[in-house]
Parts: structure tokens; C-alpha cells; sequence
């Protein structure tokens, strides 16, 4: 019995779910491939088929959970146990990962659980929470263009957006029953890199719309103060100088270069 | 030298070092190999609490010798926290060019006890500290074997000197998936072997125990390390924590419940 064909065999089958359907369907090229011996090959032959299944799982589990599980979390969650085990083992065996690449593959990924949603309403709802994850990470690893010039302008790193559900449970991600029932409610969520990782909040419509027209832009203080009472106006549940003041506080509008006074004095 | 009940270092802890001076006898810390970020997170311990190291990536059972380079970063590490031991898994988890974050349990056969005994002697050579290796959690086995499990960790330890890392958890665990008395295995491990033990609660997801490293050290897993510190030279407890914390204030319950094991066999630490 050799221990280096043993570990080869062992560790390409945690790799590889095509290669355990080969064991059993031909086992004698599996044979020749990790040049087993014929008893090396009789002992492989008594491992279960479903045991290396759930060992396959496990490992393509471990690997994702390690780095890249915060970024596709809600997704997965929308896929029953045995689907998300399923689709894990046709996902690593498409993309075959002799390192830990999940952090490369996270868009494909979400790209290919989006093509697995099915269903009319459900798989509407489990795309969009896709997407929403998709956007996350997308847009908060985007650079931002280069603004010259003095003034206010919108923290860097910052992105909104809007989704068919609400914004809280997207964050939240504790998806419950109710889920299809809220399918169709618009929220918006704005995200920001910290460096480290991504934050999430929930905005309401005001401020999606006062920052969707303000990221990447340069603002005088007059500018942003006529900006945020277009926005006020419409909607009468705040004046522009609270719904500015409230995203300097919490550090999404932030002042650029050295001329700028604090807003409140525009 | 570390003894009493540890925790398993965590970045979540790095806020209140006044509560794990507190609460707890010694620090276990899973090896970095950034010495500036080892110091960062244990600065406000050494010197205060014993340190031992963790190590997770060596693959001490693989037929290839474990990396060079993370071998040397280990003993710097080791060196740096003058560690009491050094902890690694009897497993394999690298072979060529794939390498998975999964232990495999090694093949219970002569040539692997040679591999890995071999492997862990080299490197407690040029560590110059003790080894303790864990046992680990296994859904798969290969099928041809010499030995129990049990009896394969008895040999590696007595062909490699080294001692034993007990997951309780894991053992737990593996005897409920394997139908296997636990007791018989701690029998069969000699009982000056057993040099620390690691605990942590776990989960059952669609009908399979996971090691998950929660919160609350389930009752069957504290029978056996009652038998343990009862019967075995062990002296060292840490609890392993990597879901359901936000901060030390959280594992606190089961550092009560395992000082209170510990206490009872070994009675209380001066501290």
C-alpha cells in the first residue's frame, strides 16, 4: 500500500466530484491515471459513493466558508441543503480549485446560482438577491475616478442602489417566509468599503436619489444645498439642511481640499 | 508552562485584554506568519499569560515534508512567545500542488505512522519545543486499516514522542458518526500522553454533527473530559470559538463551566 497514491487519490477525489463518478464507472482508468495498485484500487472501490459525496461538500464548504462565505451567504441561503450541496459540487467541478480560489470566483459563482434560480416568482427573488450580493461586491471593489478640485462631495467608495425588496432584509439577510410576499417592495441600500470590509446600510428613496446624483461629482456648498432641496421638496419629509447635515455626520458626504467650510455656514 | 483553562485566541478579543487576564490561565494562538501582527495581537499578554501555538497548514502527515518557509515562521513565532508547546493535526491536507483547508484523516496503516512520526519528530527537533497533535473530525476514512483510530494515535505518539492534543468535540463527534465507544479510544490512549484539550460546542445541520465552534460545550462532551482530567495526566483546557462571538463576554459561560471541570480533578489554579 503506498501512501503517496493513497493521499494523490484521496485529495484529487476532495476536488474533484467528476473523479469519484469515474472510480466507480471506470475504475480501471482511475486505476492507471494515479497508478494505484490492483489492491489500492479494491480498497477505493469500498468507499460510498455518498460518503464521498458529503466529504466533497464538506471540503468545497470549508474552502468557501474560509474567505469568500460573507460575500455569497444570502444567496446560498435562498437554495435548499441538498440543492446548495448539488450546486456546490457542479460549481467546483466546472471551476476546479487545486488552491483555494473562491475569492477569484465569487462573481462566477453568483452568476452561476442566478442561472440555477428557477421558478417565476421565486426565481425572480432569489436573481435579485443574487444581484444585490453581486452588487456589493462589484461596487465597492470599483475605484473611484480622481475628482479634482475643492469642495463636498461623496465619501469615496460609496455606492447605492435600489432592489425589488427591502433594503433591512437584504442586509440583514434572515430571510424568512414572508420573503415572496415582500417581493416587489423597493428599497435601496447604500454600501461603503472600509478597507476591510463591506458596510451596509439601509437609505430611504431621499437620499438614494440625492446620492445617486451626487457620487463622483464636486460640490460647491451652494451646489449640494440646491441639489438636496430639489430632493427635500419632493419628498417634504426633510429640509435639504437636515438631509445634509445627517450624511456628514455620518460621514458620507465628506468636505475635499482645503477651502471648504463646514457646510453649515452655506 | 501553560496550564488551567485557555481560550483560543480571537480578533474579537483584542479589545479586552483586562478580561481574558481575568478569566482565563493561558493563550492558545493559531500561527500567523507575520511577526508584527503576532505581536500585535499578544502584546498585551506576554510575559502575563503562557502561550502555546497552534499550528494549522504543515500537514505533518503528507508523504512530501511540510514547507520550509512556514516551518521557519512557526519556530520565529514559537520563539517570539516562548511557547510551552506547539500544537499540529494528525492529518494531511496538501499533496502536489493542491492543498485543501480540510484534515483528512490519515490512512491508520504502519507507513503512515512512519510518514507522520518522522514529520513531527524533525520538526520537534527544530522547534527545540514540545509537539502535541489533534485529532481530527473524519466523514471518510480509507477503507484498508492496520489499526483503530485510537491505537494509530497511540503508536504515532509513542514512535514520535509527542503528545496528544485531545478535541474532545471532535472525538465526541467522530464516535457518534463511526458508532465507536469513546471511552474505549481514551483507554486505548496512554494516559501521559494527553497534554491539553480543546472543546467547543457543535452543531447538527439536516442530520450531520459540524464542528462548528459554537457556543455551549454540549453535556456528553463534558462527560468525557471529566473521564479525561479523571484519568489522565492532562492539565491543559482550551475552548475553541469561531461562531456566535462578538466578544470575550460571550464565551464566558463556557469558561465558567470548564473551570468548574477543572477545578473539581485538579482543584484551583494560583493565579
Amino acid at each position: 500500500m503506498s501512501l503517496q497514491q493513497i493521499q494523490s487519490l484521496m485529495l484529487n477525489l476532495s476536488i474533484k466530484p467528476q473523479l469519484s463518478n469515474q472510480l466507480f464507472a471506470d475504475p480501471s482508468s482511475v486505476q492507471a491515471s494515479y497508478d494505484l495498485a490492483d489492491h489500492e484500487l479494491q480498497a477505493a472501490l469500498q468507499l460510498q459513493a455518498r460518503d464521498l459525496e458529503a466529504f466533497q461538500t464538506h471540503v468545497a464548504l470549508k474552502r468557501l466558508n474560509r474567505l469568500a462565505m460573507p460575500y455569497v451567504t444570502r444567496s446560498l441561503s435562498l437554495f435548499s441543503s441538498s440543492s446548495r450541496a448539488r450546486l456546490l459540487r457542479e460549481f467546483v467541478t466546472i471551476h476546479e480549485m487545486k488552491q483555494n480560489f473562491w475569492m477569484q470566483n465569487i462573481i462566477t459563482f453568483l452568476d452561476f446560482l442566478a442561472d440555477k434560480a428557477t421558478g417565476d416568482k421565486h426565481g425572480d427573488l432569489q436573481r435579485e438577491v443574487i444581484a444585490f450580493e453581486k452588487w456589493v461586491y462589484e461596487s465597492c471593489r470599483a475605484t473611484d475616478e480622481e475628482v479634482s478640485g475643492t469642495g463636498l462631495r461623496v465619501a469615496s467608495r460609496v455606492r447605492v442602489a435600489t432592489f425589488q425588496l427591502p433594503g433591512e432584509l437584504l442586509i440583514d439577510g434572515k430571510f424568512q417566509e414572508a420573503l415572496p410576499e415582500l417581493f416587489g417592495t423597493q428599497g435601496f441600500v447604500l454600501a461603503q468599503w472600509n478597507g476591510a470590509e463591506v458596510d451596509l446600510y439601509e437609505i430611504d428613496s431621499g437620499y438614494y436619489d440625492f446620492l445617486k446624483q451626487g457620487i463622483g461629482r464636486m460640490f460647491t456648498s451652494q451646489e449640494l444645498l440646491v441639489l438636496a432641496e430639489g430632493i427635500a421638496v419632493r419628498y417634504e419629509e426633510r429640509t435639504a439642511h437636515e438631509m445634509i447635515e445627517e450624511l456628514y455626520e455620518a460621514g458620507i458626504l465628506v468636505t475635499h481640499g482645503k477651502e471648504v467650510k463646514s457646510w453649515l455656514e452655506v | 508552562m501553560a496550564r488551567g483553562v485557555g481560550i483560543g485566541y480571537r480578533s474579537q478579543f483584542t479589545n479586552t485584554p483586562e478580561l481574558l487576564l481575568q478569566h482565563v490561565d493561558f493563550l492558545e494562538y493559531n500561527q500567523r506568519p507575520n511577526l508584527e501582527a503576532v505581536q500585535a495581537d499578544l502584546g498585551p499578554f506576554l510575559g502575563k499569560l503562557p502561550v502555546v501555538i497552534h499550528s494549522i497548514n504543515l500537514s505533518l502527515g503528507s508523504v512530501e515534508p511540510p514547507a520550509e518557509q512556514r516551518v521557519e515562521a512557526l519556530k520565529r513565532t514559537a520563539d517570539f512567545v516562548n511557547a510551552s508547546w506547539v500544537s499540529e493535526h494528525l492529518s494531511y491536507s496538501r499533496v502536489g500542488d493542491i492543498e485543501i483547508e480540510n484534515f483528512i484523516a490519515l490512512p491508520y496503516t504502519d507507513e503512515a505512522i512512519e510518514v507522520a512520526s518522522k514529520h513531527i519528530l524533525d520538526l520537534q527537533n527544530f522547534l527545540g519545543r514540545p509537539m502535541i497533535m489533534e485529532n481530527v473530525t473524519h466523514h471518510i476514512t480509507w477503507p484498508v486499516k492496520q489499526y483503530s483510530e485510537a491505537e494509530f494515535i497511540k503508536r504515532v505518539m509513542l514512535s514520535a514522542d509527542c503528545g496528544l492534543l485531545l478535541d474532545v468535540t471532535n472525538l465526541y463527534l467522530n464516535s457518534v458518526v463511526h458508532k465507536y465507544d469513546p471511552i474505549e479510544y481514551l483507554k486505548t490512549i496512554p494516559r501521559d500522553r494527553v497534554v491539553q484539550l480543546h472543546l467547543a460546542g457543535h452543531t447538527e445541520t439536516d442530520g450531520e454533527l459540524v464542528d462548528s465552534h459554537v457556543g455551549g460545550i454540549d453535556p456528553k462532551v463534558m462527560e468525557l473530559t471529566e473521564w479525561v482530567m479523571d484519568n489522565t495526566s492532562c492539565d491543559a483546557m482550551i475552548i475553541e470559538r469561531d461562531n456566535q462571538l462578538e466578544t470575550f463576554n460571550d464565551v464566558l459561560e463556557d469558561v465558567a463551566l470548564c473551570r468548574s471541570v477543572y477545578q473539581k480533578y485538579r482543584g484551583a489554579m494560583e493565579r
